[in-house]
C-alpha cells in the first residue's frame, strides 16, 4: 500500500495540483473486491510500481511519475495497452481491464493518451468519416479506397468486368462501387454451371448469406433437388433467370417461381424434365399457377420439346403481361397436327397480349409458311419491334403473307431472317422500303437473295428503267450479316450495301462470300471508319496484302477481325503484320506503335 | 487581360488569368452566378485545395484554355482510356499522391476535362491487375472483415459478363 502514492495526503496534495473536483475516486487497492483484472494489465501495473518504488521522493506535479487520467483514477496505463483507435467510454478499454467501474463525467470525454517518454499528453481524436482523407497535419493522405464516390465510378466506367471484379477485391468500398451500381449490374450475370445448389454447399453457401441482390442468374445443368433459402431471401431482387437444360421438377419450380414477384425475364431451355413429370388432366380448372406473375415481360421456352398446350395455356395465364416470347426449336418432336394446335395456341397468346407484344422469336419452329404471315397479318394494332424467323417456304405469287406482313410492321429495329431459304428479291426490297428504323438486319444464308433485292436498278424489255431502294438508305443500320448471300455480286456490294457515303457501323458479317474482291475492303474501310467486329472468314478472293494494309489503317476500332481460310494473303509480306498483331496480343507494350491498339480478338490461319 | 486572385487552403495568393479560372466551373459559377466580382482585389478563398496541387492545375488550365468544349460523353467514349493525348500523360506522370491530389481538387474545382484525364490514368493502372497488385499500387488497406474477401473472390468467380 505504502510503495505507490495514493496515501490520503498525497491524493490531497493531487487535488491541489490537478485541480480536479471532489469526485476523484478511491484510489486502487490490489486486493480489490472487483473482478480480478487480466494478468496482462496486472504484470505492468506491478512493473510500473517496481519502478517507482525505487524512487525515493516522488513529485507529483510531474506527470511522469503519477499518472493521472482525468477520470482521476491513479492507474498507471502501458502505452502498449491502449488501442490505437478511440474508444468509446463504454468501453474504455482500462476500466474494463482492470474489472473497476468507475464512473465519471470526464470520462465521457475524449480518452487522453499519456506519453511518458515525451512527458507530454497526446490528445486523439479521430477524424470523423467524411474527412477521413485527411491526415492530422492537414495534410491530404492519398487514401484511394475513400475517393468519392462518383470518382470512383467515372473510373470503373472506363474498365472491364474482369479488371472491375478484381478493383472490387480491395476494399469495401470499391466492392460497394462494383456491386450496387445500376449499369455495372446490367453488364453482367451469374451462371452457376453444373454446380450444386443447396443451402450447405460450398459455393451456392455464400450466395445465399449476406445482403446483396443478385438480377441475373443462369443455371447450367444443375440438378434441384437440395433445399435452399437463397430464392426466400433474395427472389425479389431476382429479375432474370434462365435455366439451361436443369434438372428440375413441378413442385420445386413452383415453390421457386412463388418468390420471384419481380421477374422480367423467364427463360426455360431444354428443361424437359419439368414438362415431362407435370401431367395435367384435362378438365382440370385448377391453374397449373397458383399466382400471378405481373412483371414477367419475356417468357422463352426454346427447345423444350414436351409441353403441351394445356402447359403453355397455363403458363401465359401466369403472366398477363408478356411483351416477348421466345418458342424458337419447338415442336420439333410433335406429331404434324400437335404441332398446328401448338402455334395456334401462340398465334393465341400474340393476338391476347397484341397491344403489349413488341418480340417475337419464331426461329427453326416448323410449319411456318404463308398462313402464319396471314395470321400474323391480321393481327391489328400488333407492332413488333424484334423478330426472329426462319422462313424455308417460296413465297407464293398470289397475295403473299410475307410482303403484306412486312408492309404492316414499320417499327422494326431488329430483324433476323437467318437461313430464310424462301426470302425472295421483292421481300428484301419490301423490307428495306418499309422498316427504316432497322438496326440488325441478318439475312445470313438467305440463298434466294441477288442484286436486285439489295437494290441494283435493272431494265425490264421493254428498256423501262425499275428503280430499286438500294440498302444503304437505311440510315440506323449497325449491323449487317450477308454471309453466304452468293448471288449478290461484288458491284452491289459496293455500290448498294456500302454506297459512298460515311456513316456509322458496328459490326459487318462477310462470311464466305467469293465474289468480293479486294477494292470492296477499300470501300469498307473508307466509309465504316468506326466498325467494330469484321468477319471475313472464307472470303478468300477479299483479303489480300493491300487490303489487309487498308484495314490496319483505317479501321481504328476494330477489336475483332476474322481472316481465316484467307489464303491470298502471302505470309512474306503480311508477316510483319501479324506478328506485331499476335504480339499485340500478348504484350501490350506493343499498342503505341501500331495503328491498331484495340484489336483484341485476331483469327488467322497461315501456315 | 483581366485577373483575379485565388487564395489557397494554405493562405498562398494566385493571380490568374480570368479566363483560365473560368476553366472550373466553381469559379465560373462564383464569377457568373452569385456575382463575386474580380476587380475588387479580393481573393477567392479555395480552402479545399493546398497550393502546390493549385499550381499544378493552373499549368493543366493554360495548357487546355483554348480546347473546345467537350461533346456529351456517350457510353462508348467512356470506354476509350487510350486516348489521353502525351502533354497530359506527361503532366500526370506523378507518384500516387500528387494525382489523388489533382483528382481530388479537380473533383472540388469541378473540372470536367481534368477530372477525365485523371480517371482514365487511374483506370489505365487498373487494367490488368489482380486485387492484390491493385492494393499495392493504390496502397488500399484491406478493411473486409477476415474470411470475407475469400467469400466474395468465389462468388465473383461464377459472374461473367453479358453480351
Amino acid at each position: 500500500m505504502g510503495d505507490y502514492p495514493r496515501s490520503n495526503s498525497s491524493i490531497k496534495r493531487l487535488k491541489e495540483k490537478a485541480d480536479i473536483a471532489d469526485f476523484i475516486l478511491k484510489p486502487l487497492d490490489e486486493d480489490d473486491d472487483g473482478p480480478t483484472p487480466s494478468m496482462k494489465v496486472k504484470k505492468a501495473i506491478r512493473s510500473r510500481r517496481r519502478a517507482t518504488r525505487n524512487r525515493t521522493a516522488v513529485d507529483l506535479s510531474d506527470p511522469r511519475n503519477c499518472f493521472v487520467k482525468p477520470s482521476g483514477s491513479l492507474i498507471p496505463i502501458p502505452i502498449s495497452e491502449l488501442k490505437p483507435k478511440h474508444a468509446f467510454p463504454k468501453d474504455l478499454e482500462a476500466d474494463s481491464l482492470l474489472g473497476e467501474k468507475r464512473v465519471s463525467i470526464i470520462s465521457s470525454f475524449e480518452t487522453v493518451k499519456w506519453n511518458f517518454d515525451k512527458g507530454e499528453p497526446e490528445a486523439e481524436v479521430e477524424p470523423p468519416p467524411w474527412m477521413e482523407p485527411f491526415s492530422c497535419d492537414g495534410m491530404f493522405e492519398a487514401r484511394y479506397d475513400l475517393l468519392p464516390m462518383e470518382l470512383i465510378l467515372i473510373i470503373f466506367k472506363q474498365i472491364t468486368v474482369s479488371d472491375r471484379m478484381a478493383a472490387g477485391e480491395t476494399c469495401r468500398r470499391w466492392m460497394e462501387a462494383s456491386y450496387y451500381y445500376e449499369p455495372f449490374l446490367n453488364q453482367t450475370y451469374y451462371h452457376f454451371d453444373r454446380s450444386d445448389c443447396g443451402d450447405q454447399v460450398a459455393p451456392f453457401k455464400y450466395f445465399s448469406e449476406g445482403f446483396r441482390y443478385y438480377p441475373r442468374l443462369v443455371f447450367t445443368q444443375v440438378d434441384f433437388n437440395k433445399h435452399s433459402d437463397f430464392w426466400f431471401n433474395h427472389g425479389l431482387g431476382i429479375t432474370e433467370l434462365t435455366l439451361r437444360s436443369c434438372k428440375i421438377r413441378k413442385k420445386k419450380f413452383l415453390s421457386i417461381m412463388r418468390n420471384l414477384l419481380n421477374l422480367r425475364k423467364l427463360e426455360l431451355m431444354q428443361c424437359d424434365e419439368l414438362f415431362k413429370n407435370w401431367n395435367i388432366e384435362y378438365n382440370h380448372q385448377e391453374p397449373m399457377f397458383p399466382f400471378f406473375m405481373f412483371c414477367l415481360k419475356h417468357l422463352s421456352l426454346s427447345g423444350c420439346d414436351y409441353f403441351n398446350e394445356y402447359h403453355f395455356e397455363r403458363f401465359i395465364t401466369m403472366a398477363p403481361n408478356l411483351s416477348s416470347i421466345d418458342v424458337s426449336n419447338c415442336f420439333i418432336n410433335l406429331y404434324l397436327s400437335k404441332r398446328i394446335t401448338m402455334l395456334d395456341r401462340v398465334m393465341k397468346l400474340i393476338n391476347r397480349n397484341r397491344y403489349l407484344m413488341k418480340s417475337l422469336n419464331l426461329a427453326d419452329t416448323p410449319c411456318v409458311d404463308d398462313f402464319i404471315w396471314h395470321c400474323l397479318c391480321e393481327l391489328e394494332s400488333l407492332q413488333l419491334t424484334h423478330f426472329k424467323i426462319a422462313y424455308s417456304d417460296r413465297v407464293p405469287l398470289k397475295d403473299p403473307g410475307i410482303l403484306r406482313f412486312f408492309g404492316l410492321q414499320t417499327d422494326l429495329t431488329y430483324l433476323n431472317l437467318t437461313s430464310s431459304i424462301g426470302l425472295s428479291d421483292e421481300c428484301l426490297q419490301k423490307i428495306i422500303t418499309s422498316c427504316p428504323r432497322l438496326h440488325t438486319l441478318l439475312i445470313r444464308r438467305c440463298w434466294l437473295i441477288s442484286d436486285e433485292g439489295v437494290g441494283a436498278t435493272t431494265l425490264t424489255k421493254e428498256g423501262v428503267e425499275i428503280v430499286r431502294r438500294p440498302m444503304h438508305t437505311l440510315e440506323h443500320l449497325r449491323v449487317l450479316d450477308i454471309s453466304n448471300c452468293e448471288r449478290i455480286s461484288d458491284f452491289s456490294i459496293q455500290t448498294y450495301i456500302i454506297g459512298k457515303r460515311p456513316r456509322e457501323m458496328n459490326e459487318l458479317q462477310l462470311c464466305m462470300l467469293n465474289n468480293l474482291s479486294e477494292s470492296s475492303i477499300y470501300y469498307i474501310a473508307v466509309t465504316f471508319k468506326n466498325i467494330q467486329v469484321l468477319n471475313l472468314d472464307s472470303s478468300a478472293n477479299a483479303i489480300t496484302d493491300n487490303s489487309l494494309q487498308y484495314i490496319m489503317c483505317y479501321l481504328t476500332e476494330l477489336r475483332d477481325l476474322n481472316i481465316v481460310a484467307c489464303t491470298k494473303v502471302s505470309p512474306a509480306r503480311s508477316r510483319p503484320f501479324i506478328i506485331a498483331m499476335i504480339t499485340l496480343k500478348t504484350n501490350k507494350q506493343i499498342n503505341k506503335t501500331l495503328h491498331n491498339p484495340r484489336l483484341n480478338h485476331f483469327h488467322v490461319a497461315i501456315a | 487581360m483581366s485577373t483575379i486572385k485565388l487564395e489557397t487552403s494554405d493562405g498562398v495568393k494566385f493571380t490568374v488569368k480570368t479566363q483560365v479560372a473560368k476553366c472550373s466551373g466553381t469559379i465560373r459559377t462564383m464569377l457568373e452566378d452569385i456575382g463575386i466580382n474580380p476587380q475588387d482585389g479580393e481573393a477567392i478563398p479555395l480552402s479545399n485545395v493546398h497550393s502546390t496541387i493549385l499550381q499544378k492545375i493552373l499549368v493543366w488550365a493554360e495548357h487546355h484554355v483554348d480546347d473546345p468544349e467537350p461533346p456529351r460523353d456517350d457510353a462508348d467514349a467512356a470506354k476509350r482510356t487510350d486516348d489521353i493525348c502525351s502533354w497530359d500523360e506527361d503532366f500526370l506522370k506523378v507518384d500516387q499522391r500528387t494525382l489523388f491530389d489533382v483528382m481530388l481538387a479537380a473533383n472540388y474545382l469541378d473540372m470536367k476535362q481534368l477530372i477525365a484525364v485523371c480517371c482514365k490514368t487511374v483506370a489505365n493502372m487498373i487494367k490488368g491487375k489482380t486485387a492484390d497488385q491493385i492494393r499495392k499500387t493504390f496502397n488500399i488497406e484491406n478493411d473486409f472483415p477476415p474470411g470475407d474477401e475469400d467469400k466474395i473472390r468465389l462468388r465473383n468467380q461464377f459472374c461473367e459478363e453479358r453480351r
